[in-house]
């Protein structure tokens, strides 16, 4: 009844900490990274990591510049950091040529931020950018998720907290998929209010240690209604481009202009005195100081870095991050940084696995692949061209951006490992294979390939090739017979067999061993 | 590759998301392999001819994913002077389904003097009108309810509900929205099966009822083009090539599954025995005892779900080393009406009626496919339900948005069930409940854990504690005879 509960051991042998390190902080290392890690020091590369500014990500970004953003249509979509005006253009043309803007914006911006995710030396910033996404949940419902990922998520990935709920409060997509766009002080609309003091901030039920520990409820109902009453007026309506603004022309009932009060699970009331978009200024800054934020927070890192199950694994980690939270005021970096260097990281092995993200892109780096497939072209007589991937990644759950509940995408093991996955990974990395290094269509017979070549360091002998596969794609000593029996098969039987990119049995053993129970860990 | 081939086509017929959406519940589209295609895997042994659990039934969860327009399905012609002039009048005045003693072609069929079924969910009944007929016409719904096989429950729902497909969906999946994993995999816990123990989804992706904490993993069996492991290439692979291949990393990967009995490896294992077993059965040719339907001329899901009953039959009748236990399906298409709905024409505007028809005739064909093997008369459960009713009045578009309470139908076999019967009680139209929907007079959990204690093997303390924690079930509403 409770494995999937327990803490894991998985078969073979743990990994260096150097590899622990890129895989949770990152999305595995690239073949370029293996020879660094004889000397890795933690602390040095938490802090190397957190440091992005200093990280030069130029190859990265020209990858990303000189990406095809030419729609099916023909029109050229607009790039990341376009403004809500320049969406607006976009979204006016490409539906009057019979396009489909949300979608195509969609695609472009799993391109970018997968091909983010492969090429970027910015990696942990990347997972960052990947947990803020979920924590404040909205989705291309309206093509203002695509503003929002560049001007509010990835702005403040690593910055303060408090910024980055005030930009998230403020952000079209947010107020349009929590409805607060709608609400008006007379009868407001409660949506955004509970979202956010119970996804966002606080938590449904206190989650500071001690009494009352997921059991103190931190807000009431009437809570959530002065909450909604608060917040009314933060909208986009009657805005140019959907862009947010406060209201105050619109004739607000005097429900909003009045001094309110919130109790927050306390004994003490919070005043808000009257005034308009400043008490809700007020409540962001309650709930961003709120311990219980700070504990929920510092949880749901450690969930996403440490373990899937925080409170009973690393209860002290949590503490270290939330206390990091509270006495830096929301500094993100102090807070991940706290959890990252607490000795229960390094002690998470088998704490974690791979959700099909991580997967995806872990394949492609471990196999050392530097272009990423384009999402946007209308390719379906591509028989793996980008809407077959799209489908790939469809069947295994985790489309980016596209999620509609406000929770976010679960973040334990339960939900990302079952017969579906054991076969769609396995399904994924065989057409992954067969797209970035040639067909092999026949049993005894593959077609050279100079890429491949490069990543098994043709010619070598079998031996050679598992040992290498094996250490970019698992990392860690696997168990002897499933070694022997890999080098067996690669070598028919002789593992001083010569192995190049045409041996016909190259691909099938890159594939089987990415597909590993061995290779599913994080 | 016949399969692909039009699989590509009918894609390339959608555009962008849709596509993929369609995809997703797009379900099994042909139960056939080609015969050379996994000729060179190994079978899974025969066993004895299946027989349903020792002490409990099957169950199939029929999951109306959109929001069923519940009050069109089950019309409330007559429950009180006041609901009947709201319903023709004043709510539907252009959407309503005429009551069965109207002068009208097409109207309600009586149910019980206040409750009448729209006619598409009762085509091939006698005496009702039935236009663009079809093989699979025997009655539906209807011909079920007379011969005490289907139980109907008004106004039901969930307490978790919100405006939200996917929050209501998956607070009804959850069981509750405090729950972390799938009821349906407690259930399996609780009533103590094997982790092993066949669930089947027969489509895309397994639901999130069925999501386990427990390390259990479903199966999703989609069409067998997706089924499985498969070897993809650009250029034309030959069966027999991507078969010698994906057996040759099966034969590494298996022994990697064995190293370990924790969470990956183990469902590791079953996967490939699963789909050892399955595939075998789909291989097989399956002639059903009666007509399912899945004819684009009749359905607007491409004969997803059809098909997707009619494998669970299949599976259920099969020889299997490892017995099924309970299967879960979702029915899309377009049950989300909130513009042009339609209403009882088939020439023109037959959203509506499609939807209906789909779900009647194929649950109808079910049973009794299943009702001909005598191993299982008697001993199967279907479970038909939504995550929320429409709103009570129709919109400016001539469709109907997010609502509250829904009907929720049970269909059993033999008398497993006390159907012929509406069950839970009925709010009225003259006020609003939640999103100006029906008011939820019975939640949702009550009837499945009536059935459950009746029929699969549990206990009321198995309901609280562990399947619907937090629910409080004391009784049910009798729709389950007692094994």
């Amino acid at each position: 009844m409770m494995t999937a509960l327990t803490p894991s051991t998985p078969p073979g042998a743990a990994p260096s900490l150097a590899r622990l390190a890129y895989n949770r902080m990152g999305f595995g290392p690239r073949p370029e990274d293996l020879p660094g890690m004889d000397a890795f020091d933690l602390t040095a590369f938490v802090d190397a990591q957190l440091a992005v500014e200093g990280i030069n990500d130029d190859a990265c970004d020209a990858a990303i510049a000189s990406l095809d953003r030419t729609d099916p249509q023909g029109l050229l979509t607009p790039p990341p950091s376009a403004s809500l005006a320049e969406l607006e253009t976009y979204r006016a043309a490409s539906q009057a040529a019979g396009g489909w803007p949300n979608g195509n914006l969609q695609r472009h911006l799993w391109t970018v931020t997968y091909t983010r995710a492969l090429l970027s030396k910015r990696q942990l910033f990347e997972v960052m950018v990947d947990f803020w996404t979920n924590h404040l949940q909205t989705n291309f419902q309206s093509p203002l998720k695509y503003w929002e990922d560049y001007h509010v998520i990835r702005q403040h990935a690593l910055g303060n907290f408090r910024d980055l709920l005030g930009a998230s409060a403020k952000s079209p997509s947010m107020l349009h998929f929590l409805s607060n766009t709608y609400s008006d002080g007379a009868n407001p609309n409660e949506n955004y209010a509970r979202e956010l003091m119970e996804l966002h901030t606080l938590g449904s039920y206190s989650r500071v240690p001690g009494a009352g520990f997921l059991t103190k409820p931190n807000y009431s109902e009437t809570d959530v209604h002065i909450a909604a009453q608060i917040l009314s007026g933060w909208t986009t309506m009657g805005a140019p481009d959907r862009a947010y603004r406060f209201n105050a022309g619109r004739i607000w009932p005097s429900h909003h202009w009045q001094e309110k009060q919130l109790w927050l699970g306390g004994d003490q009331p919070i005043f808000f005195p009257y005034g308009g978009e400043e008490q809700g200024e007020q409540l962001l800054d309650i709930l961003a100081e709120h311990p219980s934020t700070a504990y929920f927070l510092a949880f749901k890192l450690c969930r996403r870095f440490i373990s899937d199950f925080p409170d009973t694994f690393c209860p002290d980690a949590i503490e270290s991050g939330a206390q990091a939270f509270l006495t830096s005021h929301g500094d993100i970096r102090a807070t991940v940084r706290a959890i990252l260097l607490h000795p229960k990281f390094a002690a998470s092995w088998g704490q974690k696995i791979k959700r099909p993200f991580e997967y995806f892109v872990g394949v492609l780096r471990a196999l050392g692949v530097t272009e990423m497939i384009n999402f946007l072209p209308d390719d379906w007589d591509d028989a793996l061209g980008a809407r077959f991937f799209e489908q790939q990644i469809e069947m295994l759950g985790q489309k980016l951006f596209d999620f509609s509940a406000p929770t976010g995408l679960p973040d334990v093991r339960f939900a990302w490992w079952n017969s579906n996955q054991v076969f769609g990974r396995w399904n994924l990395v065989n057409a992954l294979v067969s797209r970035y290094f040639g067909d092999q269509t026949a049993t005894d017979a593959a077609p050279a390939n100079a890429a491949l070549d490069a990543l098994i360091a043709a010619p070598a002998t079998a031996q050679a090739v598992i040992d290498r596969l094996l250490d970019h794609c698992v990392g860690r000593a696997i168990a002897a017979d499933d070694r022997s029996a890999l080098i067996d098969y690669l070598g028919a039987g002789n593992a001083q067999a010569i192995i190049t990119s045409t041996s016909p049995r190259v691909r099938a053993v890159i594939a089987a061993i990415a597909a590993s129970p061995y290779a599913q860990w994080r | 590759m016949k399969t692909q081939l039009s699989r590509r086509t009918f894609l390339q017929g959608c555009t962008g998301f849709a596509a993929a959406a369609a995809l997703r519940g797009f379900g099994i589209t042909n139960l056939r392999f080609d015969a050379d295609q996994l000729s060179t895997v190994h079978a899974a042994p025969l066993h004895a001819p299946q027989q349903p659990p020792a002490n409990r039934d099957l169950l199939v969860l029929v999951f109306v994913r959109g929001g069923l327009d519940g009050l069109n399905l089950v019309v409330p012609f007559n429950t009180s002077n006041a609901d009947r002039q709201r319903y023709y009048t004043t709510l539907r005045p252009t959407l309503s389904v005429p009551a069965p003693n109207a002068n009208a072609t097409r109207k309600a069929v009586d149910l019980d003097g206040r409750f009448g079924l729209h006619p598409d969910a009762a085509r091939g009944a006698s005496g009702v009108a039935t236009p663009n007929g079809h093989a699979s016409d025997n009655g539906g719904l209807y011909a079920l309810f007379q011969r005490g096989d289907l139980a109907i429950v008004e106004a039901c729902g969930s307490p978790d509900i919100t405006g939200s497909h996917f929050d209501t969906e998956l607070y009804v999946d959850l069981g509750g929205k405090q729950n972390q994993g799938g009821w349906l995999a407690r259930y399996l816990d609780a009533v103590g099966e094997p982790h092993d123990a066949l669930a089947v989804a027969p489509q895309w992706g397994v639901p999130p009822s069925l999501l386990s904490q427990s390390g259990r993993s479903a199966v999703a069996v989609p069409d067998p083009e997706h089924f499985g492991p498969q070897w993809r290439t650009r250029e034309w692979t030959a069966h027999e090539e991507a078969a010698a291949l994906i057996a040759a990393q099966r034969a590494l990967l298996e022994p990697m599954y064995q190293r370990g009995g924790d969470f990956i490896e183990a469902v590791g294992q079953s996967a490939l025995q699963n789909y050892d077993m399955l595939r075998h059965v789909l291989e097989t040719t399956y002639t059903p005892a009666a007509a399912y339907l899945t004819d684009d001329s009749h359905v607007a899901d491409y004969g997803s779900f059809g098909h997707s009953l009619q494998t669970v039959a299949q599976i259920a009748k099969s020889s299997l080393s490892n017995p099924l236990r309970v299967a879960t399906i979702d029915v899309g298409g377009g049950y989300d009406t909130h513009d042009n709905q339609g209403l009882l024409d088939w020439n023109g505007n037959s959203r509506y009626p499609r939807l209906i028809t789909n779900l009647a005739n194929n649950i109808k064909a079910f049973c009794d496919d299943m009702n001909a093997d005598p191993a299982w008369r008697g001993r199967f459960v279907v479970v038909v339900l939504s995550e929320f009713g429409r709103v009570l009045y129709q919109n400016d578009s001539g469709g109907t948005d997010h609502g509250a309470g829904n009907v929720m139908l049970v269909a059993g076999s033999h008398g497993n069930i006390r159907g012929g019967a509406i069950y839970g009680e009925w709010p009225g139209l003259t006020n609003f409940g939640f999103n100006d929907g029906l008011h939820i007079t019975t939640d949702y959990r009550r009837p499945l854990a009536d059935i459950l204690t009746a029929r699969m093997g549990v206990g009321v303390d198995q309901i609280n504690a562990a399947i619907f924690p937090g629910l409080g079930y004391t009784t049910g509403l009798g729709i389950g005879v007692t094994r």
